[in-house]
C-alpha cells in the first residue's frame, strides 16, 4: 500500500506549481486516495504550548505551508515515515520565520489537531460532493483541542506571522504573541541624521618628544588623553629662523601590551588603570634642513595624563547611546535549536534542516545589524566630541633629548630635558563658553638645551629656560583657532637672564578621520639680542591603530 | 564554527561564566544554555561592560544537568575613541572553584562583524 501511495504522490507532484519564492521540490505531493488507510499525518511539536504559526494553501493549492517563527521551531514527523515530502525553507517575506511545506493535490482536505505543543495535520481523501458544500463553512476554530479543517489560510496566535501574496487574507488573530524570554526589545531610536564629515574624533595631542625640541607648532601644549599610536609629521620655520622637518611616533604602551583583559568597567572604576593607559611614550626626530643648521636632534617624551574629564570612556552618555544602538543586535531572536554542526550526533536530519533554516535566518538578520551598526556608534561618538572636545584636564610631562651639531649619528650629545605640566579649562557650566572655549595654562622648564652661541658661528651654548603660557582656543570637535602668549626668562652659559615674550595664532583642523592638521605663526619680542624672530610651523598628526591579526578560533 | 569545551568537576563547586572585553571597549552581551539535545534555550545573563556590575553569571540548571550544555554567546562592541584599524578581544570565560574550565576568546576589528560563539559544557 505504502509503494503504491508513493508512487501515486509521486506521479501527482510532478504536474503541481510551487510558487518561485519557495525551494523548489521534486518531491511527491500528498494526495487523497479512495482508502482511508492512506492517509498521511504530519505532526510537529513545538518547544512549548501556545506557539504562534500559521497554515495555508499556496501556489494554486498545490502546496501546504506551515509558517513559524525562527526562534519557535519545532520538530516534525511524518508518517508514513518512508515518505520525504517535507520541505524547509526560509521565508522571504520574512526572515524571522521559516517555511515548512508539502505537495498537496489540488482540493486535498487536511484535517488539523492542536493539542498542547503538537500540531497534526492529517491528509485524508475528500469527497467531492464535500468539498464543494463544506470548503465555504469550514471556518477555523480557536480551542487548541478541537479538530479543524483547513480553509485556504488559517493563523493562530500569531498576527504577526502573515503569510506572503500568494495566500487569502488571514482572520484577524486575537491572541498576543508571546514574548520571547531571550529578548528584551529595546527601542533603537538613535537619530539617522547623516554625520557631519568632520565629527569623528577629537585632536590629536602633541607629541611630547616635539615639544621638548620646541618644534610644536604652539608652545602651550593642551592636555588631553593620549592615542593608543599616534605620528606626527613636522615641516616649518623654528623659532630660531632655521627650516626643520621631524617625525615624532607617539604611542600608549599599556593599551598597546596590556589591555586584552582591561574591562571598560575596571577603566571606569580603577584610577590607576586609567593613569596607566593614559601614559604615553614618545620618540621623535628633527633635522635641519638648511646649510645653516645641518643639526639632528632625538628626543624621547613621556607623559602623563592625571585626569581628563573629556575622557570618552568615562562618558555616561556616550555609553547610553551606545547601549541604544547595540541593542538592536538582541532584538533579533535566538533560534531554538544549535546550528546543525553543534548538534548531537543523534540528532535527525530533519532537525538538521530546521537548524540550519534558522541559523541562516539568524545570519541575514545579524548581517543586517553589523552593516549598519557602524553608523549608529559613529554618530554616538560624534555627539560625544561636540560635548567632550574642550572639557577640562591636566597632564605633567618628562622628556630627554640629545643633538648632533654636525648630523652625524656619532657626535650626537646630551641636550637636556624638558619638565611640563598643562592644565585646561573647559568653563563647564558657563552656557555662553562651555560649548566652544577652552582656556589652557602651561608651565615648562627646559633645562641644558644647547642652543647656537650667537657670538661664535658653529658653537653652542648651555640654555636653560623657563616658560609660563596660556592658550585660548575657540572652535569645534572639528576647528579650533588658538590664541596664546608666553612669558620665556632664559639664560645662556654665564650670560644673565633674558626676559622675553612670545605670540602666535594657530589654526587646527581635522582634515581625515583621525587626521589633523595644525598651523601657527608668531614671533618673540623683547629679547635682549634683538632676534625677535618670526616663526610659521605646520604639522599633520594622525592618531591610529596598528592592524592586528584577527583569530576566530577559540582561545586555548 | 569550532567549538570550545569547558570541563567541569561533577564533584567541583558552582560552576559560573565571565564575559570579558577588553581594551576598555564598549560591550553589549547575551549568554543563553541550550540543553544537551541542543534545544530549549535559556537565559543565562546579559549586560553592559561599562556599568559597575561584575558580569559573571550562574547558570540557570544545577551542575548535574549542564553535562553536553552548550553555552552561546553574542556581543556587540564599540570602541568609544573610535581609531583606525581598533581591534577588540572578548574572552568569555567557565569558572569552576576559582579554576578556569574553559575558555572562548575572539579578536578581530571592532567594526566588523558581531563576535558570537558556542562553550560546550562537560561535567566529568
Amino acid at each position: 500500500m505504502r509503494f503504491l501511495l508513493s508512487c501515486c504522490l509521486l506521479a501527482i507532484a510532478l504536474t503541481v506549481v510551487v510558487p518561485r519564492s519557495v525551494a523548489q521540490s521534486s518531491l511527491p505531493s500528498i494526495a487523497a486516495t479512495e482508502s482511508a488507510a492512506a492517509s498521511v499525518t504530519l505532526t510537529f511539536t513545538f518547544p512549548s504550548t501556545g506557539v504562534d504559526y500559521s497554515i495555508y494553501q499556496a501556489g494554486g493549492d498545490a502546496r501546504l505551508y506551515v509558517r513559524v517563527a525562527s526562534s519557535n521551531l519545532p520538530s516534525y514527523k511524518l508518517t508514513p515515515t518512508d515518505l520525504r515530502l517535507v520541505t524547509v525553507a526560509n521565508d522571504p517575506s520574512d526572515l524571522d520565520c521559516v517555511l515548512f511545506s508539502v505537495p498537496v493535490k489540488r482540493g486535498t482536505l487536511p484535517r488539523i489537531d492542536r493539542k498542547q505543543s503538537d500540531l497534526k495535520i492529517t491528509f485524508t481523501p475528500e469527497p467531492a460532493s464535500l468539498m464543494s458544500s463544506a470548503q465555504p463553512d469550514n471556518v477555523p476554530q480557536n480551542s487548541d483541542s478541537t479538530p479543524r479543517t483547513l480553509r485556504a489560510v488559517e493563523s493562530i496566535a500569531g498576527a504577526n506571522l502573515v503569510p506572503g501574496a500568494n495566500t487569502a487574507p488571514v482572520p484577524a488573530a486575537t491572541a498576543t504573541p508571546a514574548p520571547n524570554p531571550l529578548v528584551t526589545a529595546v527601542p533603537f531610536d538613535v537619530d539617522k541624521k547623516l554625520l557631519a564629515f568632520a565629527d569623528a574624533d577629537l585632536a590629536v595631542p602633541e607629541s611630547p618628544a616635539f615639544t621638548v625640541l620646541g618644534v610644536t607648532p604652539e608652545t602651550v601644549v593642551r592636555p588631553s588623553s593620549p592615542r593608543e599610536f599616534a605620528s606626527s609629521l613636522l615641516n616649518g620655520v623654528d623659532r630660531h629662523g632655521n627650516f626643520q622637518s621631524g617625525v615624532a611616533l607617539d604611542f600608549a604602551p599599556y593599551l598597546t601590551l596590556a589591555a586584552d583583559e582591561m574591562t571598560l568597567g575596571q577603566y571606569r572604576s580603577h584610577y590607576k588603570l586609567r593613569f596607566l593607559s593614559r601614559t604615553q611614550f614618545s620618540f621623535a626626530n628633527t633635522k635641519g634642513a638648511s646649510d645653516d643648521d645641518k643639526s639632528v636632534r632625538l628626543a624621547l617624551g613621556l607623559r602623563f595624563t592625571l585626569w581628563d574629564k573629556g575622557d570618552p570612556h568615562s562618558d555616561d552618555v556616550l555609553m547610553d547611546c551606545f547601549t541604544r544602538v547595540g541593542s538592536a543586535l538582541f532584538n533579533i531572536p535566538i533560534p531554538s535549536i544549535l546550528p546543525p554542526d553543534q548538534l548531537p550526533a543523534t540528532t535527525s536530519a530533519a532537525d538538521k534542516a530546521l537548524s540550519a533554516a534558522a541559523w541562516e535566518a539568524y545570519e541575514l538578520k545579524q548581517k543586517e545589524f553589523d552593516s549598519s551598526k557602524n553608523e549608529g556608534y559613529e554618530q554616538c561618538r560624534a555627539e560625544g566630541r561636540k560635548r567632550n572636545w574642550n572639557k577640562s584636564s591636566w597632564i605633567v610631562a618628562f622628556a630627554p633629548s640629545w643633538i648632533s651639531p654636525t648630523g652625524l649619528s656619532k657626535n650626537f650629545n646630551w641636550n637636556g630635558a624638558g619638565f611640563w605640566t598643562s592644565v585646561a579649562y573647559g568653563f563647564e557650566g558657563i552656557p555662553s563658553l562651555e560649548k566652544h572655549s577652552q582656556l589652557i595654562l602651561h608651565a615648562r622648564y627646559r633645562s641644558n638645551e644647547q642652543v647656537a652661541d650667537p657670538n661664535n658661528k658653529g658653537k653652542f651654548l648651555n640654555q636653560d629656560s623657563l616658560f609660563l603660557g596660556t592658550r585660548l582656543r575657540i572652535g569645534n570637535e572639528n576647528s579650533t583657532a588658538s590664541f596664546e602668549g608666553s612669558l620665556i626668562r632664559s639664560r645662556s652659559g654665564n650670560q644673565g637672564f633674558d626676559n622675553s615674550a612670545r605670540y602666535s595664532v594657530g589654526l587646527e583642523r581635522r582634515i581625515a578621520d583621525n587626521l589633523w592638521f595644525a598651523l601657527a605663526f608668531g614671533g618673540d619680542s623683547g629679547r635682549s639680542d634683538g632676534e625677535n624672530k618670526g616663526f610659521v610651523l605646520t604639522s599633520f598628526k594622525w592618531g591610529f591603530t596598528p592592524k592586528r591579526q584577527f583569530d576566530p578560533a577559540p582561545g586555548k | 564554527m569550532p567549538l570550545a569545551i569547558a570541563n567541569l568537576s561533577g564533584a567541583g563547586g558552582t560552576p559560573s561564566v565571565e564575559v570579558i572585553v577588553g581594551h576598555a571597549h564598549f560591550g553589549m552581551f547575551e549568554l543563553v544554555l541550550f540543553d544537551a539535545a541542543g534545544r530549549n534555550p535559556q537565559e543565562i545573563g546579559r549586560g553592559v561592560t561599562s556599568d559597575n556590575t561584575p558580569d559573571i553569571f550562574g547558570f540557570p540548571k544545577p551542575l548535574a544537568q549542564l553535562n553536553g550544555c552548550t553555552i552561546f554567546w553574542r556581543a556587540t562592541i564599540a570602541s568609544p575613541t573610535g581609531t583606525p584599524n581598533e581591534q577588540f578581544s572578548i574572552l568569555i570565560r567557565v569558572l569552576q572553584d576559582n579554576k578556569i574550565a574553559g575558555t572562548d576568546t575572539q579578536t578581530g576589528p571592532v567594526d566588523g562583524p558581531s563576535p558570537k560563539g558556542f562553550v560546550r559544557l562537560v561535567v566529568e
